[in-house]
């Protein structure tokens, strides 16, 4: 009997990392999933691993960063399965050049992206994606859930960076604090709703977002002296606390970040 | 398959509240069990628990304040089952007067002033410090050492508060006592990280346990907690061994040195 038998999840960012980490586990645990992304062939890859379970799941292309696709996710959603449980918004970029589920190229100049250097353009881009965007669709999914009264979870990644400021990375920083706090202000909001709102403050993560990081001898040290466990954490490590945050195991919590960070930030 | 078959798990203050909850859930997860506590009849019905889910139990004594006692505990597990896996230390009180499992002596409404600071007794203080934070320190330090010495990691679970982060008038021993055991719980896991020894704690709310049962029993201190809890109700329990079972397990295995708050969502950092 999986953690998630017979629930709906909706996963942002789903086509690689740890969204797919995330719809991955939750089918293996029962659930039906709908898979957000911008990227249709690794959004229909992690569909099919998702079948492969024995679970159902369609791919809905969205763009988090406007309210009308987010919007038509949801009525996506409802209109196949009939209701949404879970929603776990783990859409984001890493920098206003990042692109879904590829690898970056390193910056000739770190400091290029220093904030007295950094193009506003990049600021924004970032902020619609990893903030905006995660307010749009707990919106859109958290109104859905009010209307059919059955309560539900929702789980927003957020990172490690909510809380540790990165030189370089003051746009990802920042909207990661925004979420934490947008995750905060939204439980007390849906509480009385019996909507949970819970956040995961991920550390260094084997993503397609950090892998320039890794390939990197030099740079990568940076992160392994960072994190206390010394090593990068895999995505089913940050699918499994997302798993016990959208199940009934966590059932009296709400408001809350998780930190599987190996120790990275201990509060 | 349970998430934590063929593991050894000592639970202190195993004989009633969160730690017995924490000992029937993991023995249903596979887990053998000791449980430590000061009281033995208590003791011995989550033994008989823990046995009728199917798994081995033993009670061990403890006084957990005391440096020998906690020794005693470790090397009675090693002795009993081999090897220690995973730590939950929920023994503690409440104020001085608190007796494992008892509805506690000391009633605040009568006169709510009578526990503050300028008010309240060293000893009682020095008491609660010796139960609550340098007995949870005298724990993890037995059972890591024989951790350490069999070379196969482990998980810490420390039962701390939403009071660590929350005062509360005249519980002002109580609350430090459990800041204390956040921030050791920090240390110690910075401290263990190089030998796969995770060290984590639980910040629960207000929860029906005996040491709330003065709360919990009364219609209009109970509807006030309610209305302040954001989810509208006590915990029970098993919302607190839940999330100690993630701790606990594998499922967490990239989280060291944190705290969670199965508190209904009265504190958001």
């Amino acid at each position: 009997m999986g953690a998630l038998e017979t629930k709906i999840a909706v996963v942002t960012g789903g086509a690689s990392g740890i969204g797919r980490a995330c719809a991955e586990r939750f089918a293996a645990e029962g659930a039906d999933v709908v898979v957000a992304d911008l990227d249709e062939a690794r959004g229909a890859e992690t569909v099919a691993a998702i079948e492969g379970l024995g679970q159902r799941a369609i791919f809905v292309r969205t763009d988090t960063s406007t309210e009308v696709d987010n919007e038509a996710l949801a009525d996506a959603a409802i209109e196949e399965f009939g209701r949404i449980d879970v929603l776990l918004a783990a859409a984001g970029v890493s920098s206003g050049t990042y692109v879904s589920g590829e690898v970056q190229e390193r910056a000739a100049d770190p400091e290029a992206n220093f904030i007295v250097n950094k193009p506003i353009e990049m600021w924004e881009k970032v902020l619609a994606v990893n903030l905006t965007g995660v307010m749009l669709t707990d919106r859109s999914i958290g109104k859905r859930m009010v209307a059919a009264g059955q309560g539900g979870a929702i789980v927003n990644i957020a990172s490690a960076a909510a809380v540790v400021p990165l030189p370089g990375a003051a746009d990802y920083c920042v909207s990661k604090a925004g979420v934490w706090m947008l995750t905060k202000a939204l439980a007390r909001e849906l509480a009385g709703e019996k909507i949970r709102v819970n956040a995961i403050g991920p550390g260094f993560v084997e993503t397609p977002m950090t892998q320039q990081i890794r390939d990197d001898e030099e740079l990568v040290q940076g992160p392994l002296a960072m994190t206390p466990m010394g090593r990068f954490g895999e995505p089913p490590e940050i699918a499994a606390t997302a798993l016990y945050l959208a199940s009934e195991e966590s059932s009296f919590m709400t408001g809350q970040i998780l930190y599987p960070g190996g120790g990275l930030f201990t509060g | 398959m349970g998430k934590l078959e063929g593991r050894v798990a000592v639970i202190t203050g195993g004989a009633s509240g969160i730690g017995r909850a924490c000992a029937e859930r993991f023995a249903a997860e596979g887990a053998d069990i000791v449980v430590a506590d000061l009281n033995a009849d208590r003791g011995a019905e989550t033994v008989a628990a823990v046995e009728a889910a199917g798994q081995r139990a033993s009670f061990v004594r403890t006084d957990t304040s005391k440096e020998a006692d906690n020794e005693a505990l470790a090397a009675a597990a090693v002795e009993v089952y081999g090897k220690i896996d995973v730590l939950v230390a929920a023994a503690g009180i409440s104020h001085s007067g608190y007796v494992s499992g008892e509805v506690g002596d000391v009633d605040r409404r009568a006169d709510p002033t009578a526990s503050f600071l300028l008010n309240k007794p060293p000893e009682a203080w020095e008491k609660v410090m010796a139960v609550n934070l340098t007995g949870v320190m005298l724990t993890d330090r037995a059972v890591a050492r024989r951790m350490i010495a069999a070379g196969n990691g482990g998980s810490i679970v420390n039962i701390a508060s939403g009071a660590a982060k929350i005062p509360i008038p005249g519980a002002a021993d109580y609350c430090v006592s459990k800041t204390g055991v956040w921030m050791l719980t920090k240390t110690l896991a910075l401290e263990l990280t190089g030998h796969q020894i995770r060290v984590n704690a639980i910040g629960p709310g207000m929860i029906e346990t005996p040491m709330t049962v003065q709360a919990h029993s009364d219609e209009e201190r109970r509807r006030q907690i309610e209305n302040n809890t954001p989810l509208g109700r006590f915990g029970q329990p098993q919302d607190i061994a839940n999330a100690a079972l993630f701790l606990a397990s594998d499922e967490s295995s990239f989280t060291t040195g944190q705290m969670l708050h199965p508190d209904g969502g009265i504190f958001t950092g």
